[in-house]
């Protein structure tokens, strides 16, 4: 089974102005939109589209992810299963209407972030010709990897819901002001990417990333 | 013909690890060694290394004895580098700093070695495995319980410097927009077989038969066979 992932890809250079601007962000929420709208301002977009066999993405998130899950794309076919009301068909338990309170069943979240960490890593290598370098335990960020351009730093982060900017939003700031401190003492390191997935269904993903050049 | 150059992700690390070194003991730069990339790539460099040595035993292994062979073959790697030594001192304790930082992960990798160990005495793993095709050696490895197999790793015994994706008659298609690893060879009955940028082929086995898998490995190894240059 093949899964097809529309990309949106944002260059964003960091120039002076934009870096403080990042790290002001970073610090004080109120500066947060002032950066969104002078990095809007200057990042140019485009869009790509690439297909991975599930294997291939499987193999992914078993080399990017470090949540403990095992079968995380499993997991979240499972969850597409019960929210397209597979699960009230006959042959699956009758657990699903049985539900108590109000509340909702929720989606496996270290599914879905390994999921994420695996389509970072697959795209910072095909879009990027990036080799994983190392893929830091509880630090920050994500993934490292080497590349013909230079050190790419990778941040993931993954929803089931059409949240995607939002999530770039908050991310960004703190990415990017990371980035430009970590450039002032890593001159080797030449971009920062944020991988932001949204698993829409089992086999169709939306990625918007923002490549930060330094 | 279609030739991808190949290095071992040990060879990667230490070479990514010299370049780091290079900027930042360049005449230009006196400051100490700053570098956090630095510091990601050496404790997975370790790592590497660690998993590597307890991924091979046979046997439960004194911890204290392979840290020690680890750091030293780590510090050999890397000080054999030319001009290298003006900053021996400087590399030898990134490399400890390195080690102090591994000490939860060491614990834990030997830990989980152990259980392997007697997982495979039990027979409910498989050892990592030799196997010969006509053209080649290969390690085989089997990725999960034997009651419940995930997948198949083969990779070359010896290091291969290249592989070629496009060799005549070969017996998988590829997409041919296809640029950067990890590539997919979609076989003949479907099956996709992952080919990684170190030359690892990793096939998944969920769900097959006994008799399935074997076919499975014959035909990984000509697929190997055909594929490494």
């Amino acid at each position: 089974m093949y899964i097809d992932i529309d990309i949106q890809r944002d260059q964003l250079p960091l120039d002076p102005a934009l870096r403080g601007l990042a790290t002001g962000a970073h610090t004080r929420a109120a500066l947060a939109p002032r950066f969104e709208r002078a990095a809007a301002n200057v990042l140019v977009r485009s869009s790509h589209h690439c297909r991975v066999h599930e294997t291939t993405l499987r193999r992914m998130v078993d080399r990017c992810s470090e949540q403990l899950v095992f079968r995380a794309l499993e997991d979240v076919k499972d969850w597409f299963s019960y929210t397209s009301g597979s699960f009230f068909s006959h042959g699956y338990p009758r657990l699903h209407y049985a539900a108590t309170g109000n509340r909702k069943p929720t989606s496996n979240k270290s599914a879905i972030a390994a999921v994420g960490e695996g389509v970072a890593g697959l795209l910072a290598m095909r879009l990027y010709r990036g080799r994983l370098l190392a893929r830091p335990f509880h630090d920050y960020p994500d993934i490292v990897l080497g590349s013909p351009n230079g050190i790419m730093l990778v941040e993931a982060k993954a929803t089931t819901e059409d949240k995607v900017n939002s999530i770039a939003s908050a991310e960004l700031p703190r990415l990017a002001a990371y980035a430009a401190s970590v450039r002032d003492i890593d001159p080797a390191v030449t971009t920062a990417l944020l991988v932001v997935t949204r698993l829409v269904r089992e086999q169709a993903y939306e990625v918007r990333i923002v490549e930060i050049s330094l | 013909m279609r030739r991808m150059p190949l290095e071992s992700d040990d060879r990667f690390r230490l070479r990514l690890i010299n370049e780091l070194l290079d900027v930042e003991s360049s005449p230009g730069n006196p400051r100490p060694l700053t570098s956090q990339v630095l510091e990601f790539a050496m404790d997975e460099y370790l790592r590497g290394k660690l998993d590597e040595r307890f991924n091979d035993a046979e046997d439960d292994l004194i911890v204290a004895d392979v840290v020690r062979q680890v750091v030293a073959t780590a510090r050999d790697e890397v000080l054999s580098h030319r001009s290298r030594q003006s900053i021996a001192a400087s590399v030898s304790g990134a490399i400890e700093e390195a080690r102090i930082r591994l000490e939860n992960n060491t614990t834990k990798i030997a830990d989980l070695a152990s259980l392997r160990v007697a997982s495979m005495r039990a027979g409910r793993l498989r050892r990592r495995a030799r196997s010969a095709s006509k053209a080649n050696e290969y390690t085989v490895e089997w990725v999960g319980l034997e009651g419940a197999l995930d997948g198949v790793l083969i990779r070359p015994a010896r290091q291969v410097e290249a592989l070629d994706l496009a060799p005549d008659g070969a017996p998988w298609s590829l997409d041919p927009d296809a640029s950067w690893f990890p590539f997919e060879l979609l076989l003949d009955d479907a099956r996709v077989v992952v080919v990684e940028e170190d030359g690892t082929l990793f096939v998944s086995v969920r769900g097959l038969s006994r008799r399935e898998r074997d076919s499975v490995e014959s035909q990984l190894l000509e697929v190997a066979d055909a594929l490494y240059v």
